[in-house]
């Protein structure tokens, strides 16, 4: 491990220990008021019932009947209380503590063998209090309630996997964040202090790193600045001094050698007489993951938003899927409008498009931020096989935050939070990308443009793939089941892309394509149920770094004929076995096999 | 250590998020909860009510007739503290007793009663109110009336929101404790690798200071930045050619000062001799 991976593990270390400890603390304090609402929930509902009882009672010890002569107590207590399943005892007593009649609930056979008090009653766990019975403002006797009381109130037991759905999605945010600052403050300032190194082992002192973040590398970047500088104002200080040689010395010999020393000083290095520029680098390693986590990002609220207009999921996938496709690809073309410009409109469309009840006019707002994300991540390329196949990995995280989102929405009924990340997302996506392309040097390969073509091939697999499992519900899928689906694909990518780095061959994305689609494709007659929808995940989260990585190893769109044979046999084959399974499935259901018989 | 901040403010912020994302949740956990403990107490309601309305209905006495059930609804609704309202409806669906009493006499929405056929009751939840009813029957079985609670979920949100205090000011601290973590963490973690920056920054400013002053750095800060020794092993060979091509015309110039000199003092020299012979 790295120096650089080593020190941020420990600071995602360092998150996730601050996160859990705030996220515990505070998820007691709910349940404590939780907890809370539910006895004063309890002791009104005991106030309710014990009212009723108590005005029943001192009407009829008010028509002049000796509450110690009354008869029938208990049987009235028996009519009026066993249509409340949470009353599990009741007493009536005299002042002086004598019961006249009581009530036990059925099922609370440990309370009838004992006498019953209010001690009793709460040693027993259960919520009891004491009313008095007025008479003409005097006490005549008391009622005892006691109610059951949950540890937990109903409702609580069953958020627990929307907590963990928050605690999961909004660490994959923080890791986001996390990651992004640790590449601008740590890993860029590292690569153009790099890259100045290398510049000047070759002689070349005309360049500077500029200005770095206000990170950890920031000393050193402005320290190696400073020696640039030293080193061109020593060699502008020799140079003035072989001037002043050729053109003030009595000396003719000089005056014709200051030439030559000045050639020699010329051939000693490049250096900047006239003031360093700024390096001009490409980061597009460090740019391309974060893009496509937040491009996924976008495109699942996108589609969220939209399908919650009324359009039908798998419509909605196929319209983002076909124009990111198409936004990717109109980067080709030179001098676009800026990126911020389009994230402007395309954010404006997003803010509007929840008010949209028309689904319709949803539609092309979502085309728009689609193809805005993409063409902004299109402006990013990046040749190296490794970052191609880990950017597989933040789309599948972006996906899995974005689906995060959309189940917490769901649970909540509000809709800022998706609307708002959406918004936000664009947002930054544009700022990136601007960022880049304003920074970004020349190309590292003449091929760019290749790449910049094949690039969209990655998505458009990606959400192919997402599409299939998506459709495979017919929107039938519960926003809980799709979040699992997606936390499938990230742990499939995370999986493929430990693979391909330990085995960096062209085999093993061979391989493991085809068998990814045809696992894929065997989950799709299965439909809805959870099983199918996470080995369809996990199988595209397979499948995604591996083409990445296959398209990169084949330098882009050349030399796939024979992954493509395999990827349609794949399919063809996981398509029979699927159909076949779901059939077996039915058989199954329908108790025709497995032995079980209609007598 | 220069420049953690940016990191520890970054890890800080994780910690935020999962706040807010994890407060959001438990509002909506907290309002759920709340909204079936205020069913539960209309239930409970309906229950004190329609326990003596349903024993005089199986008797014969239709619920418009059972006058005293009106000062019993706004007893249960003062028990409440009037968070709840109570409706007693005839057989047509027509408020014939309310603790709310501009009700009376009109019929109550027809959201109210879709679950009538329900013997065991029904909810009615909306974005506005929650509402449990219960039909009462007579002794053919055939429906009386209803009886009808319903409590805002305005009051709900009120609720939830006094129970997210303890929460919100938890999560207040928390965060706190966390911006602690956060830099302590970050400093913890960072420290070797700022350590070593710092060194690094340091070398290379004394290189930078031996190179601005004209001293030949020391080899160890030379191995901070390589390839500036040897371009300044270039320059100081071009210099030293500079100086030796000059060094003869200084010489001379030299030489030629300190001759005149010489002669300045042997005329000086002669010119005195004279006036002494004379004196």
């Amino acid at each position: 491990m790295s120096s650089n991976s080593r020190l941020f593990a420990l600071l995602l270390m360092v998150a996730a220990v601050a996160t859990l400890i705030t996220w515990v603390a505070t998820a007691m304090a709910v349940v404590v008021s939780t907890a809370g609402l539910g006895r004063d929930a309890v002791s009104v509902r005991l106030e309710l019932v014990a009212g009723g009882i108590t005005r029943d009672i001192a009407e009829y010890a008010g028509a002049g009947i000796g509450l110690s002569e009354a008869v029938g107590v208990s049987e009235y207590l028996r009519e009026e209380l066993s249509g409340d399943p949470a009353v599990a005892a009741a007493l009536v007593e005299t002042p002086d503590g004598r019961p006249i009649g009581r009530f036990i609930r059925p099922d609370r056979d440990d309370l009838t063998a004992t006498t019953l008090d209010l001690a009793r009653l709460e040693r027993s766990g259960l919520t009891a209090a004491a009313f008095p019975v007025l008479v003409e403002g005097m006490t005549v006797g008391r009622v005892v309630l006691a109610m059951e009381e949950a540890a937990l109130p109903a409702g609580l037991d069953g958020a627990m996997p929307h907590f963990f759905v928050a605690l999961v999605t909004a660490l994959l945010f923080g890791s986001h964040l996390i990651l992004t600052a640790f590449r601008e403050l740590v890993e860029r300032p590292q690569q153009a202090v790099l890259a100045v190194q290398q510049r000047v082992a070759l002689r070349q002192f005309d360049a500077s790193a500029g200005a770095v973040a206000d990170g950890p590398v920031a000393p050193v970047a402005e320290a190696v600045t400073r020696v640039l500088v030293a080193v061109n104002d020593r060699v502008a200080r020799a140079r003035a001094y072989v001037q002043e040689l050729r053109d003030f010395s009595f000396n003719r010999d000089a005056a014709a050698a200051a030439g030559t020393l000045d050639e020699r000083l010329g051939r000693s290095g490049t250096f900047a007489p006239d003031g360093m520029v700024v390096l001009r680098l490409d980061h597009a390693a460090l740019v391309l993951g974060p893009a496509l986590f937040r491009a996924a990002l976008v495109i699942a609220l996108g589609i969220w938003l939209a399908a919650r207009g009324g359009l039908p999921v798998a419509l909605s996938v196929a319209a983002a899927l076909l124009v990111a496709a198409v936004g990717g690809l109109a980067r080709l073309v030179p001098r676009m409008p800026r990126p911020l410009f389009l994230a402007g409109l395309a954010a404006a469309a997003l803010v509007v498009l929840p008010a949209f009840p028309e689904p319709w006019l949803g539609l092309p707002l979502l085309a728009l931020a689609s193809a805005h994300a993409f063409a902004t991540v299109a402006t990013i390329v990046c040749s190296h096989p490794a970052v191609r196949a880990g950017a597989a990995l933040h789309a599948a995280f972006g996906l899995a935050a974005g689906a995060g989102l959309i189940h917490l929405e769901h649970v909540s009924g509000s809709t800022w939070v998706t609307t708002g990340t959406a918004v936000l997302a664009l947002f930054a996506l544009a700022v990136l990308g601007t960022r880049h392309a304003a920074t970004a040097g020349p190309p590292p390969r003449p091929d760019a443009a290749a790449g910049r073509l094949s690039l969209p091939l990655l998505p458009i697999l990606f959400w192919a793939g997402a599409a299939l499992w998506l459709a495979a519900g017919s929107g039938a899928v519960g926003t809980y089941e799709a979040w699992a689906a997606t936390i499938a694909v990230a742990v499939g990518s995370s999986l493929m892309l430990t693979v391909l780095y330990r085995w960096r061959a062209r085999l093993v994305a061979d391989v493991a394509l085809p068998v990814a689609l045809f696992g894929a494709v065997v989950a799709l007659p299965l439909g809805e149920s959870v099983a199918a929808l996470m080995l369809g995940g996990f199988a595209v989260g397979i499948g995604a770094p591996a083409a990445a990585g296959l398209q990169a190893l084949h330098g882009g769109l050349r030399g796939m004929p024979w992954t493509a044979t395999a990827v349609t046999l794949g399919a063809v084959l996981g398509g029979l076995a699927g159909t076949a399974g779901a059939a077996v499935v039915e058989l199954t259901a329908a108790g025709r096999l497995g032995g079980r018989t209609a007598p | 250590m220069r420049g953690l901040g940016r990191l520890a403010l970054t890890v800080w912020l994780c910690a935020a998020i999962v706040q807010v994302l994890a407060l959001a949740t438990f509002f909506a956990t907290l309002e759920n909860v709340k909204t079936r403990l205020a069913v539960e107490q209309l239930r409970t309601l309906v229950n004190r009510v329609e326990g003596p309305a349903a024993a005089r209905a199986a008797l014969g006495y239709p619920l418009e007739y059972q006058a005293d059930l009106q000062a019993l609804v706004e007893s249960l609704s003062l028990a409440v503290k009037r968070s709840a309202d109570i409706y007693i409806t005839d057989a047509q669906g027509v408020v014939v007793f309310a603790s709310e009493h501009e009700r009376i006499g009109e019929p109550v929405p027809g959201a109210w009663l879709q679950g009538t056929d329900s013997s065991d009751g029904w909810v009615a939840a909306t974005a506005m109110e929650n509402v449990f009813g219960a039909r009462v029957v007579n002794a053919f079985g055939e429906r009386s009336g209803t009886i009808v609670a319903r409590a805002l979920r305005r009051d709900v949100i009120v609720d939830v929101i006094s129970a997210m205090r303890t929460p919100a000011i938890v999560a207040g601290l928390s965060l706190g404790l966390a911006g602690v973590l956060a830099v302590a963490g970050t400093a913890l973690a960072a420290r070797a690798a700022a350590r070593r920056y710092e060194a690094g920054a340091e070398a290379l400013d004394r290189l930078a200071a031996a190179v601005s002053a004209g001293k030949a750095p020391d080899a160890e800060d030379l191995a901070a930045l390589p390839g500036v020794g040897d371009v300044l092993a270039r320059v100081a060979a071009v210099e030293e050619e500079a100086r030796r091509l000059d060094r003869p015309l200084r010489d001379a110039a030299a030489s030629a000062s300190a001759a005149s000199a010489a002669s300045a003092s042997a005329s000086a020299a002669r010119s005195s001799r004279p006036a002494g012979r004379a004196a």
